[in-house]
């Protein structure tokens, strides 16, 4: 029943806190037009929707986790942060020792590439052209 | 075509019976290989299923889209990952399995595997004819020159160059328009999987086919299997309807592959009937690299795979490949963030690729097990060894297309993004254990073999050398997970000869339990 469905992963703030993330990973993103959008959020949503329980607690963990340490280190959430700041702060987990940062890292920022490369409508944009089947 | 006629209208509470004399489960090269050659029996009155998974997949609804078709060909969309959550492995379910997904590429089992599998009774002599058997019916060629595109050529020009070696692959594709988007299944079926040639075959023959059924476990010569009617498979994430079906064998035959395989054993048996099931796991752990050429490569164009060297298999246990992927499964590679990543995507034809594969020896501690939930769970190290392969192979890579000609190119394993071209005689500085890092690098896998090693011994193996399980009287298995230690190629030829030869022991123990001996007829 629709009404018992769980909400999708990127809907209320979480929207906010990852398009700010997606921005800084993939510049791309900051690019888009209202329709990139959406379709960013729908195709992340799907790929999530089948993944189990305990890997979206944890990726939504793990984005909480990147507002403490900017309330920690500058004060303000994530996304009120200069762009420089952003990605001084991405870096520290993107690099480090702490191995369980970096995986966390590589998921976060395969989302975003998700939804920026997985648009089939931008592909004509990067040179992607599939050969047309006979 | 035969097709069993599921009846939706009992309740999922009810237990429905289904009887047959021979039982394979999975339909990828090994379950698609074992329906084929069994499947004479049928003439004779036996009765086959074969069961699968995932769904029959309609060739001309592939619309060779990236996300969609790797979420309606792949477990996890593509994405299953190890436990330790630094590997993503690729392996397909739905009638014909992963050779759905799969480029082709044919190569038949070294002499050195072969001998480090140490079985007695599997050798080259008993192997070689059957994976001649399978290249001939799979239609394995080699590619004419003309069709072969610039990302493979540079592969093979870059390779000439160092005077290191390289070879074509034989594919197993017929009327094949080089679209390609083989991994992303064929919409011509011009690709010679099992769901193209062997199944097909073996429905002709009366082996009945049965999609979307999940084999829970197996109890005493029953599989308890739940199983979605048809119907509901275009509306399968809201209505979850499926049915409990109790499928009576006399002979099961499991070729769920190297993942589920095991699993169905242990959700069967328990987690320690056997010491070493779902262990030994290797699976050619893999990474892809890319340069870019001041020319256009245009890598999309043509079959994706076409060559492959050996130069560093004894010396450094890595294989090199030439390859293609698309957008996304590219841009995950990368490793790094920002605006560097956006501009080398944005390059893409002119982007050389290359794939290193990495011959990993079989661990105890690498293995499958399941969790509460009954559900595959992948335990896999990437040891040191791994690691280091992994540095070598990706400075080999490096070495190749900057002498193919590119200008620059992104190598994991380095401090920088980018690597220019007058760079190329530091490669040793700039590429460095130091620097590749686990859960930066994005390695993966789709090459899964091994937990269930065949063997003598109960202690050391799960089957014998004819597939058979220890301890079982008719219970067998035929894919992949057979594999002692990896294949050092890509494997499905030998999943395929395998299977052969598994299905050669279940005919004959099938046939001397099961025909009368005086009359000659089955009993």
């Amino acid at each position: 029943m629709k009404q018992n469905q769980p909400a999708p992963f990127l809907s209320g703030k979480m929207i906010l806190r990852f398009e700010a993330i997606q921005n800084c990973l993939v510049p791309r993103s900051k690019a888009f037009t209202h329709q990139e959008r959406s379709r960013s959020k729908k195709l992340i949503n799907q790929v999530l929707q089948n993944q189990d329980e305990t890997s979206k607690k944890k990726l939504s963990l793990f984005i909480l986790l990147i507002d403490i340490a900017s309330l920690v280190l500058h004060a303000k959430l994530f996304r009120q942060i200069s762009q420089t700041k952003q990605t001084s702060l991405l870096a520290k987990f993107f690099d480090s020792p702490v191995s369980i940062f970096r995986k966390g890292f590589w998921g976060l920022n395969t989302l975003a590439r998700l939804g920026v490369y997985g648009q089939k409508e931008l592909h004509d944009e990067i040179g992607y052209h599939q050969r047309r089947n006979p | 075509m035969s097709h069993i006629q599921i009846d939706s209208r009992p309740s999922p509470q009810t237990e429905q019976i289904l009887q047959f004399d021979i039982v394979i489960v999975g339909s990828g090269a090994g379950g698609g290989t074992v329906a084929k050659e069994l499947s004479d029996l049928c003439k004779r009155g036996v009765k086959i299923a074969l069961l699968e998974l995932g769904p029959h997949h309609v060739a001309a609804e592939n619309n060779r889209e990236e996300l969609a078709m790797a979420q309606r060909y792949y477990f996890s969309g593509g994405g299953f990952q190890t436990t330790t959550q630094d590997m993503t492995l690729a392996f397909a379910k739905g009638v014909g399995g992963s050779t759905n997904v799969y480029t082709g590429v044919t190569f038949k089992l070294p002499e050195t595997a072969v001998k480090k599998w140490n079985v007695p009774g599997i050798s080259l002599d008993d192997l070689d004819p059957r994976m001649e058997k399978y290249l001939q019916e799979n239609g394995a060629h080699f590619e004419d020159e003309a069709n072969i595109n610039q990302n493979n050529q540079r592969f093979k020009a870059g390779c000439e160059k160092l005077g290191w070696h390289v070879d074509q692959f034989a594919i197993n594709t017929r009327n094949c328009a080089g679209l390609g988007t083989c991994n992303l299944g064929c919409p011509r079926s011009a690709k010679q999987g099992t769901a193209v040639v062997q199944i097909p075959k073996a429905e002709q023959n009366g082996v009945q086919v049965i999609p979307n059924c999940r084999v829970e476990r197996i109890d005493g010569n029953d599989i308890l299997a739940t199983i979605t009617p048809q119907e509901n498979i275009s509306a399968i994430s809201t209505d979850q309807t499926h049915h409990s079906y109790r499928i009576k064998a006399k002979k099961i035959i499991l070729c769920a592959g190297a993942v589920n395989t095991p699993a169905i054993l242990m959700r069967s048996f328990g987690k320690t009937f056997n010491p070493v099931i779902g262990r030994y796991l290797t699976c050619h752990p893999a990474l892809i690299m890319a340069a870019e050429h001041p020319d256009k490569v245009d890598g999309t164009q043509g079959p994706p795979k076409n060559y492959y060297s050996e130069q560093f298999v004894k010396s450094d246990r890595f294989l090199l490949e030439s390859c293609m992927y698309f957008p996304f499964s590219f841009s995950r590679n990368l490793v790094g963030f920002g605006t560097q990543v956006d501009e080398f995507i944005s390059r893409y034809p002119y982007l050389q690729m290359t794939i290193a594969l990495v011959l990993d020896d079989a661990h105890h501690e690498n293995r499958i097990s399941i969790n509460k939930q009954g559900e595959a769970q992948v335990h896999y190290k990437l040891d040191k060894k791994i690691q280091s392969s992994f540095v070598k192979a990706i400075r080999a890579s490096a070495k190749l297309m900057f002498t193919a000609g590119a200008n620059r190119l992104h190598a994991p394993g380095s401090k920088q993004f980018f690597i220019h071209q007058h760079e190329a005689d530091q490669l040793e500085q700039l590429i460095t254990e130091k620097y590749f890092k686990l859960g930066q690098a994005s390695i993966a896998s789709a090459h899964l073999m091994g937990g269930c090693k065949m063997g003598e011994s109960p202690k050391h193996s799960v089957t014998n050398s004819w597939g058979k399980v220890h301890g079982q009287a008719n219970l067998y298995v035929a894919d992949g997970s057979l594999f002692p230690s990896c294949s050092e190629v890509n494997p499905y030829l030998t999943i395929m000869a395998l299977a052969d030869r598994v299905a050669e022991g279940v005919r004959n123990d099938f046939l001397s339990k099961f025909t009368d001996q005086r009359t000659g007829t089955l009993l």
